[in-house]
């Protein structure tokens, strides 16, 4: 064998690694796509003026799908789909998961609720209701549901089904009352007023009724639990919706679904006119999301979601993928220590913070242009949001509250964690920059989840980076609890703010409540505490171009229950 | 032998009492609540104090540990809160997945690295021994993280040879054991080389040419096996940083094994998960070492097991 000099050696080595790089360089998007993705412009800069989609999110429409209903079948579906996702869950109950997307979308797969939100026009109608009227002091409610529909396993829906969710949610040994707060202080009593009907009797108000009576309800056969017993059932529960259980594997996190079979089909198909083409559809988690998106470059999987928006450039180059932007259901908030002898008991430091924070090149630089800057507590389009002062980010102003405050120097400091805000190195650098061009030092702590509840739980922190659902149905469910009950932990005392929170939480009527929220809203922009908003962000998925009909209800999680695979 | 084996038996076991203390006491130090996290966020205090006391958590430490170590040593490994079944059961789903892309890892590992090595050894200062050291130079210093995702790109992704996540078959296999065993591929091809390289200068070995022995015996019979002694240490060492890479390999590659197991385990504070994790691996370990040191007895006869 030929003995190599070093030179030669040399030359091995540099054109090896020249071949390695090249390889890792062509591998890591070659046609070296950077432009503005060109399927979906980012709506950062666009306020809406109502909560609606300003995305891309496909839907067939009405006439398209009335075409079809001549000739479909259940049969006709032959399709497979995969969506592959960055949650878990381990159970199939939805009130003890904490499966969030991963349990969400199969939700609208499985099971029906009495109320949807049209996809196309985000308004609440009746779905499995035929009736729902709330009586004049909002404290009683008769719904009537519909006479035809089967669940899954071949038993007739009735108002006794819907009485026994309803009722588990009330008093039950299944849910501890954390679990559904959203519910069980509100229902009295529920009772059966006849076949498909039944009353529903509030303790008080309940402003966000209507949009918790949908789809995650979960409303099952009670005689199936009965004679199957109650873990047993949760081993493959069946529905009212157009697809079952087929596979469960929740120690892997993956779910297949397929399309019901039984003679009396779906019963929604027949009311909304979608219909489906897809058999099987296979639910995954798969932690990476670089995965994710190798695996929808090369064809492997048909959806997936939470995609960073640094990938956009690349994948919206790609010609058979299509990148969809859903509308904003979070808010990036900062929320402050400001009980007695806390860091920001004293208000001008707190605006201070607030005046030196840019929220516009935030969302440019960190979010590419993803997000919505929260100008006040309020998202574009939310009851409120007209009337609030909005945030202004003026350096002067800061570093003059900054002396009004007779600041000391001393270094605040900011917890997070990026299981909340995954881009939280990011943004608390950001903000930590901003805050040092006014001459405020702070300090960044990440933690990981465990450890950053138990600092918020212990109020051992001057600033949090947090951040909140604050979606269409609960934003005014969000300030009752968060400010009026000091959910976090600020130590945040205004006892006029307090009273407009709880004075929010039983009231109905939306003038009353975008009343309310302006003036909460305008004391939480005069004191800047205990929140400050920073912005948004909205939620990206992407699929296969050939996949549409992908519904959206105004909310974060994807309904596939209509999704159509085209040839 | 047999006694100094008992010895070591009872060594080990003290190691593992040892580790089954530190890591019990190690998931706990972070002062985070199971018991809240469990409860959710919005659960009360009353509800948290009835999750801790579900969870045995309100109990002295102390009677945790041993109520613990008594369960483990009735082969009851604890409960999961995170996937909510026995630890066991677990175990026994996803133990298999990891120790596949483990052993396969190590496996390819070793043929590749000795070939790699003894042929390096023998050609000292030719092409193969070049590539050999860039190799492990290169191998030694790459993150899996990135090997990982290059993998991915190169092979599934601009390829389309090999499925990219998932276990669909014997194809999907490839890249996380390439990846799996990439860093200890690189580390034994350099001490296989090395190794080799030494023993090739030894007296024995010309000694053994000058008396006529072919060069192939004298190389594959009497040098190989010394040389391969430091292999052997290594392969005991390595079988830590094995299933350590193995919990990002599956990561990345969505195999549902114990990594991914492990780092919902950790990020729940789901403390029987993880100290019997913990405690599996270091089971694991100190029988790898102890094999290790089986082998070289019967690889090199000078040296006795005490």
């Amino acid at each position: 064998m030929k003995t190599l000099t070093r030179r030669d050696f040399l030359k091995v080595a540099g054109l090896s690694t020249a071949a390695i790089s090249a390889m890792a360089l062509a591998a890591c998007g070659g046609k070296g796509e950077t432009g503005t993705p060109s399927t979906s412009e980012p709506s950062g800069n666009k306020p809406a003026t109502a909560p609606v989609s300003d995305g891309t999110t496909q839907s067939v429409t009405m006439e398209q799908a009335a075409a079809k209903e001549e000739t479909w079948t259940e049969a006709d579906a032959d399709k497979t789909v995969v969506y592959h996702m960055g949650s878990t869950a381990h159970t199939l109950q939805k009130w003890t998961a904490t499966g969030g997307d991963f349990l969400g979308s199969q939700m609208y797969c499985v099971y029906d609720g009495p109320i949807w939100v049209n996809p196309e026009n985000f308004e609440y109608e009746n779905y499995l209701a035929t009736d729902y009227q709330l009586s004049d002091d909002y404290l009683t409610c008769d719904v009537t549901i519909r006479d035809d529909v089967y669940f899954t396993n071949g038993v007739h829906m009735t108002a006794h089904d819907l009485w026994w969710a309803m009722e588990n949610l009330r008093a039950s040994e299944y849910y501890p009352d954390g679990i559904v707060k959203a519910w069980r202080p509100y229902l009295d009593s529920i009772e059966e007023t006849g076949e498909y009907s039944i009353r529903i009797k509030f303790t008080k108000p309940m402003p966000a009724f209507v949009a918790n009576f949908g789809a995650s309800l979960q409303i099952m056969p009670v005689e199936t639990i009965e004679s199957m017993g109650w873990d047993a059932y949760w081993q493959c529960p069946v529905g009212s919706g157009p697809y079952t259980y087929d596979e469960v594997d929740l120690t892997n996190s993956k779910v297949t679904l397929k399309l019901r079979e039984d003679e009396n089909g779906y019963w929604g198909y027949r009311k909304t006119g979608y219909y489906t083409n897809v058999k099987y559809l296979t639910f995954e988690n798969s932690p990476e999301e670089t995965t994710r998106i190798a695996s929808l470059k090369t064809g492997e999987v048909d959806i997936i979601d939470n995609v960073p928006t640094s990938e956009l450039g690349n994948l919206s180059g790609i010609d058979s993928i299509s990148v969809n932007v859903l509308p904003s259901a979070n808010q990036v908030f900062l929320q402050l220590a400001c009980g007695a002898g806390d860091a920001f008991e004293n208000k001008d430091l707190c605006r201070a913070l607030n005046y030196a924070i840019d929220r516009e090149l935030l969302v440019s630089s960190l979010m590419d242009g993803f997000a919505v800057p929260s100008t006040c507590g309020a998202q574009p389009g939310y009851y409120g949001y007209e009337d609030a002062p909005k945030y202004e980010y003026n350096l002067d102003k800061a570093k003059e509250f900054l002396q009004k405050a007779n600041y000391d120097g001393r270094e605040f400091r900011l917890v997070y964690t990026l299981s909340t805000v995954s881009n939280g190195n990011e943004v608390a650098q950001a903000l930590q920059m901003m805050w040092q061009e006014a001459g405020i030092n702070v300090k960044l702590e990440p933690l990981d989840v465990s450890l950053y509840d138990a600092a918020r739980d212990a109020r051992d922190f001057d600033i949090v980076l947090a951040n909140i659902g604050a979606s269409a149905p609960y934003q005014r469910l969000t300030y009752p609890e968060v400010i009026g009950n000091d959910k976090f932990n600020t130590g945040y005392q205004n006892e006029e703010l307090r009273g407009l929170c709880q004075e929010l939480q039983i009231t109905v009527s939306p003038e009353k409540q975008t009343e309310l929220l302006g003036r909460i809203f305008e004391i939480e922009a005069d004191e800047c505490q205990p929140n400050l908003y920073l912005y948004a962000p909205q939620k990206i998925f992407a699929c296969q171009k050939n996949v549409t009909n992908i519904l959206n209800h105004n909310a974060t999680v994807l309904d596939c229950h209509a999704i159509v695979v085209n040839d | 032998m047999l006694r100094q084996l008992g010895k070591r038996l009872i060594a080990s076991v003290i190691v593992l009492i040892a580790i089954s203390i530190f890591s019990f006491a190690l998931v706990r130090l972070d002062g985070a609540d199971p018991a809240r996290m469990l409860a959710g966020e919005l659960a009360s205090d009353q509800e948290v104090e009835d999750m801790r006391v579900r969870m045995g958590l309100d109990k002295p430490v102390v009677q945790q540990y041993l109520t613990y170590m008594n369960n483990v040593l009735h082969g009851d490994l604890g409960y999961s809160w995170a996937f909510s079944m026995p630890v066991s059961e677990l175990f026994a789903i996803r133990i298999p997945q990891t120790l596949r892309i483990s052993v396969l890892g190590i496996l390819w590992a070793c043929v590749f690295s000795i070939i790699l090595g003894v042929i390096a050894g023998i050609h000292q200062g030719s092409g193969v021994d070049f590539f050999a050291m860039f190799f492990a130079v290169v191998g030694q210093s790459m993150s899996t993280v990135w090997l990982g995702f290059m993998l991915i790109l190169i092979f599934a992704v601009k390829l389309g040879w090999l499925p990219v996540q998932g276990v669909q078959g014997a194809r999907s296999l490839i890249m996380p054991c390439l990846c799996v065993g990439f860093g200890t591929a690189a580390h034994q091809t350099r001490l296989m080389r090395s190794g080799m390289v030494d023993v090739l200068r030894e007296d024995y070995v010309t000694a053994t040419r000058a008396r006529g022995i072919s060069r192939n015996k004298t190389y594959f019979k009497y040098a190989l096996k010394n040389a391969l002694l430091p292999i052997v240490t290594n392969i005991g060492g390595q079988i830590g940083r094995l299933v350590s890479g193995a919990v990002v390999v599956e990561n990345i590659f969505n195999l549902p094994g114990m990594g991914q197991a492990l780092i919902t385990g950790i990020n729940q504070r789901d403390y029987q998960l993880v100290q019997s994790f913990l405690l599996f691996t270091a089971a694991l370990l100190v029988v790898c070492n102890m094999l290790a040191d089986i082998v070289y007895t019967i690889i090199d006869p000078r040296i006795t097991f005490n």
